[in-house]
């Protein structure tokens, strides 16, 4: 990356075991009668290889922080790092470039180009690098996200479940330092969803990356090592390793 | 209804602006055309009235026929002896016959031949009677004798002439010199229209003009309480000369005025010719623009459906769109057009059109014309996605956006095959053996109909098309033009639209392109086989009447070092096939003594030998058509009214050179007073290089400074500059069309890119930076428009070698293809997508990723 600036000292320096970091993290939207304050001061770490889950009622602030985190928006104050880049010193360009080599995205719907099939979806990063992909790499990718008959077709001629597979396996494909899926599994079926959850799962536990994910679903937020949870821009609480029946005790105190 | 209507107007206003600049220019070239001709008109009838005003009768020779050279119809000469007896009819005060030659050739102080393309220089007879005359003296007197001339004030004021100085005249004769004595004025202005006058006494104008004793017109003057129709009765019966025609003044005038007018009304109709074309390439960018905003509001309208609209209100909101924005375009169009008249009348002005009081005549009706066609354009253009729109189920609100289906129509595909066999039978004639002149309008039908298959297809092949000129894409700009390359086959009928107004443009281009260098290669490949000779005299000005006396033929052979000179002569004439059948025609003259070494012509039937005096030669596609038969009679009738009769010869087969109609040169005397020679041809002895004899023969022809000496080199390249020059004009009227299409292009773009919006964030979102975005859909772009300049290359290249087939017989029988030139276009096709695609491109880089990922 370009930037040389030096980590500045504990705590805000993220450790080597630290995908992720968001320090003092603060968004507001609009001035004045309109202002809306979407984060509120967020400090937290993403440890490497964790699955980590964001929980919160509407409007708290999921979205924002990780838009925040992956370099798609700008913080009004405090710093965000991806690994031991400050994505607030960079310029438009290298966030850009940041964005398609250390970062991978899922999103709720409309995650992939028509256009292009899903094999070509799945390198499309690594193609606007303009790399090859990793052949072995991709086709563990393909074979454990289990889309092997599929690389051909077009998003049109595939099912929601398999054309999320297909932005996972598109997130995992150029190996980021952190993938950030919001509500990955919102518009699917519980079968599908089960389907998207235990990949990640799998790629936190058998390759090692790091996902932090936006979920409404308790059943799903089951799936994560740790659960945070936001209101009013804020974290509010944290569950390690957590239930199902946990998280839903848990979200019961906040009637969300 | 209109609420809405008005409403997503509103919020489709940035995008609607392309549309209506595609309307406004067409239809600003329109009213232009219409504003100017009308001034021009308005202008030529002011200024012959003036020349009508004090005159109440004319009376002219019998007519003979109308000239091909936009002279108006030519009559007989009269006899002086005609003046008196109009001067005896009871009831005229004052007659006055009068003589004028358009034809000669006047000399400014330098030295130099007066005028050119523009206005007339008119040598002629000064009338005595000051209430009959148009023109009055200003300053010195009238001519009184033989030599004395008076020029108008603006000529020598142009010209640096005073009184005193000599004026040279060039006629049939050789040099002339006049003396003048004063200066004229027209009326109130120092010229009319921007002529230049030299009137003379009226034996000095009838010796001048080589026909002594003889009249153009007798002008009369009424007595006090006699009408000017009462005066053109009275000497209709008094039967002064036989066969005579006798007009009031103002008709005359009117007459004349006309005539000018229907040479400006060939100029007005090609103008309105590139003015359709453009209103038709607007026509495809308007229905691809409706097209496109129908479909993205698909979902907006199955609503309206859904909640109850009938088909009638969703059809009559899209038309009510389309009308709005055609009755705008219209209006601002029409004041464009008005802005362009403006224009073009002062540049007119500039080239020394000098006009009397003249303002824009800006007809109502104009304004109306302009802007229903306007909105007539725009809503038929916008009929057919209007009815898509009705055609939205209301199901559709639910459903995502449909797909564009017309390039699997089988039924577009059918229609485009059954074109192309129409248009491949109409244009058949074309490759049979010697087609007819008169199949020429079926081949050119036919032409059209192919033009309009390949438009039909458009959306059927619009996707294999995209997919072929996008070929190399994926391989050296990687993902980015991959992108390109889909996006660009996504949607047949958009791209097909889009390029499609580019194939019109680039159709004509490169068919007039192709057809021109073919008919340059054709005149090169004539010239090369049929001129041996060395050196070439003719007129310099292509325009002009006025060729040599036939005395600088003779000093030219005097020359050392010239071993023969061979002279053509021409006449414009009638020629009788039959009793019942005339033919307007340009008769040759040449001599065929002469011209062996330096013309080689190409016959058809016997030999130039076989020519001499009584006999002519025939061109071999006129022969055919009017079955002509050496040993035939045929009946010459001369503008000066002379009549010849003569036996056909040969049959010849070099229109280029030849023409049509050819006779003994010694034999233009049988048809006009005083010939002259247009094109003298020379070859050296052997030894003597053009070089050497080059001050020898222009110290010959340096007192006609009207003819030009070109070595062979020059020649060729002068006839071809010509085309040139006419090559430019044209261009420069369709780049209009091409630039429409440009916009096209773009609106296209930018309404496929804000269709796009989500899928733009996304990529970006995935890390795709701005330059790569740009560089994608600039190359979107270029494919589109590869696409269009390559289908309209073809095009062209097709029609003109139809074309070409056809008109073998009128002397254009060698293809050649500009290949540079070709190559400039499909570079500047590319050039124009890139151009086009600046704003949309620039547009989608600066897209907020965070919006776009959140649109719904
Ligand atoms: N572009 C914006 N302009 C103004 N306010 C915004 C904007 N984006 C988000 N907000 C506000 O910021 C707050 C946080 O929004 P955010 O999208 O992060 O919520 P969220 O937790 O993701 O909600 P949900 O669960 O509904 O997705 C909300 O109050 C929202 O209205
Ligand atoms: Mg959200």
């Amino acid at each position: 990356m370009t930037t040389t600036t030096p980590p500045p000292p504990p705590p805000a320096a993220p450790s080597t075991t630290v995908a992720a970091r968001a320090v003092d993290a603060t968004k507001v939207y609009g001035e004045g009668e309109t202002q809306v304050v979407a984060l509120a001061g967020v400090t937290v770490d993403f440890t490497r290889g964790q699955f980590t889950a964001i929980m919160g009622p509407s409007g708290s602030g999921k979205s924002t922080l990780m838009h925040c985190l992956a370099g798609l928006d700008e913080l009004t104050s405090g710093s965000v790092w991806i690994e031991g880049t400050n994505l607030t010193e960079l310029r438009e360009k290298d966030l850009t470039k940041l964005r398609r080599d250390r970062v991978g995205f899922v999103f709720q719907a409309f995650n992939l180009i028509p256009t292009l099939t899903a094999e070509e979806n799945i390198v499309l990063p690594l193609s606007l690098a303009g790399n090859d992909p990793d052949r072995s790499w991709f086709d563990q990718v393909v074979s454990t996200v289990g889309l092997g008959n599929r690389l051909q077709h077009r998003p049109s001629e595939l099912s929601g479940g398999q054309q999320q597979r297909v932005a996972v396996a598109r997130a995992l494909a150029s190996k980021p330092a952190i993938i950030f899926a919001d509500e990955p599994t919102g518009n699917l079926d519980s079968h599908s969803s089960t389907e998207i959850l235990e990949f990640m799962r799998r790629a936190v536990d058998d390759y090692h990356q790091t996902i932090v994910m936006v979920t409404h679903d308790p059943r799903a937020a089951s799936y994560a090592d740790r659960v945070l949870v936001l209101a009013d821009g804020q974290i509010v609480n944290e569950l390690i390793d957590p239930s199902a029946d946990d998280v839903v005790d848990f979200m019961k105190t906040f009637g969300d | 209804m209109f609420r809405t209507t008005l409403r997503s107007l509103w919020s489709h206003k940035r995008r609607l602006i392309s549309t209506c600049v595609a309307v406004i220019l067409g239809v600003a070239f329109m009213s232009g055309t219409l504003v100017l001709n009308s001034t021009i008109g308005r202008i030529f009838d002011d200024l012959f009235a003036d020349f009508g005003q004090g005159v109440d009768a004319v009376v002219r020779g019998p007519a003979l026929f109308e000239s091909q050279t936009g002279n108006g119809t030519q009559r007989a000469l009269l006899d002086d002896s005609i003046t008196d007896k109009v001067a005896a009819v009871p009831g005229v005060a004052a007659a006055e016959g009068s003589m004028a030659s358009f034809q000669l050739t006047v000399l400014d102080k330098q030295g130099d031949p007066i005028g050119g393309a523009g206005p007339p220089t008119v040598v002629g007879s000064w009338d005595t009677d000051e209430q009959l005359a148009s023109y009055q003296v200003a300053e010195g007197r009238a001519p009184e004798r033989a030599g004395e001339a008076i020029i108008d004030r603006a000529g020598a004021d142009k010209s640096d002439f005073v009184i005193g100085d000599d004026i040279v005249i060039i006629t049939a004769k050789g040099r002339e010199t006049l003396k003048i004595v004063g200066l004229s004025r027209f009326g109130e202005a120092d010229s009319a229209g921007g002529s230049f006058f030299v009137g003379t006494t009226l034996p000095e104008a009838q010796r001048l003009a080589g026909e002594p004793g003889k009249l153009n017109q007798v002008n009369a003057r009424a007595e006090e309480g006699v009408s000017a129709e009462q005066l053109v009765a009275n000497i209709e019966e008094a039967q002064v000369g036989p066969g005579v025609d006798v007009v009031t003044g103002k008709q005359a005038a009117d007459e004349q005025a006309s005539d000018i007018k229907q040479g400006f009304g060939f100029f007005t109709t090609i103008l309105l010719v590139f003015a359709a074309i453009a209103l038709f390439v607007g026509w495809f960018i308007i229905s691809n623009t409706f097209g496109i905003l129908v479909a993205q509001r698909t979902r907006e309208l199955a609503l309206l459906r859904a909640i109850g609209a009938t088909r009638r209100q969703v059809l009559t909101s899209v038309l009510l769109e389309a009308g709005i924005i055609g009755v705008f375009s219209g209006v601002i169009g029409f004041l464009a057009g008005v802005g362009l008249a403006l224009l073009a009348f002062e540049a007119l002005k500039s080239f020394g059109l000098q006009l009397p009081g003249a303002n824009l005549i800006v007809e109502p009706s104009y304004a109306l014309i302009t802007v229903s066609v306007g909105l007539l354009i725009t809503a038929i253009a916008a009929v057919g996605p209007a009815i898509r729109a009705t055609r939205v189920p209301p199901i559709a609100a639910l459903r995502d956006v449909a797909v564009d289906s017309s390039g699997r129509s089988r039924l577009r595909a059918g229609l485009a095959v059954v074109l192309l066999v129409l248009g491949g039978i109409l244009i058949k004639p074309a490759f049979g053996v010697e087609p007819a002149s008169d199949q020429i309008k079926s081949v050119g039908l036919g032409l059209g109909v192919l033009l309009l298959a390949v438009l039909v297809a458009g959306p059927v092949i619009a996707r294999p098309l995209a997919r072929v000129v996008g070929a190399g894409l994926p391989l050296i700009k990687g993902i980015t033009g991959r992108l390109s390359r889909e996006n660009a086959m996504r949607s047949p009928r958009r791209t097909a639209s889009t390029a499609s107004a580019l194939i019109i443009g680039v159709a004509l281009v490169s068919f007039i392109s192709v057809f021109a260098s073919s008919a340059k290669a054709s005149i090169n490949a004539a010239i090369g086989n049929g001129f041996e000779g060395d050196y070439i005299i003719q007129p310099a000005n292509q325009f002009s009447f006025t060729g040599a006396p036939p005395s600088l033929a003779a000093d030219i052979a005097e020359v050392d070092g010239v071993q023969s000179v061979t002279a053509l002569t021409f006449t414009e004439g009638q020629v009788t096939v039959r009793p019942d059948r005339q033919i307007g025609a340009f008769v040759g003259g040449i001599d065929p003594k002469t011209t062996p070494g330096i013309f080689t012509f190409k016959m058809s039937q016997g030999a130039v030998s076989d020519l001499g005096p009584g006999g002519i030669l025939v061109d071999k596609a006129v022969a055919r058509d009017e079955g002509i038969e050496v040993g035939d009679t045929l009946t010459v009738l001369s503008g000066s009214g002379r009549t010849a009769s003569f036996t056909v010869a040969a049959i010849s087969d070099d229109p280029a050179i030849l023409g049509q109609w050819t006779i003994d040169r010694a034999d233009t005397a049988k048809l006009t007073a005083e010939p002259t020679d247009f094109l003298l041809g020379i070859r050296l002895d052997p030894g003597v290089t053009p070089d050497d004899i080059r001050p020898a023969l222009r110290k010959v022809v340096e007192p006609f400074p009207n003819m030009k000496l070109q070595d062979r080199e020059q020649y060729t390249s002068s006839i071809v500059g010509t085309i040139t020059a006419l090559l430019n004009v044209i261009y420069a009227l369709l780049a209009v069309s091409i630039v429409i299409a440009l916009i096209g292009i773009a609106n296209t773009l930018s309404l496929s890119i804000h269709e796009r919006t989500r899928e733009l964030g996304l990529l970006r979102a995935m890390g795709m930076t701005r330059s790569q975005l740009r560089s994608s859909v600039r190359w979107e772009a270029v494919i589109v428009a590869l696409m269009g300049t390559a289908i309209g290359i073809g095009l062209g290249m097709a029609l003109s070698y139809t074309m070409v087939k056809v008109l073998a017989s009128q002397g254009v029988d060698e293809f050649a293809v500009d290949a540079p030139f070709l190559i400039f276009v499909v570079l500047g096709g590319a050039a124009l997508g890139v151009l086009a695609s600046v704003r949309p491109a620039w547009k989608a880089s600066k897209l907020n990723v965070l919006e776009a990922i959140a649109t719904e």
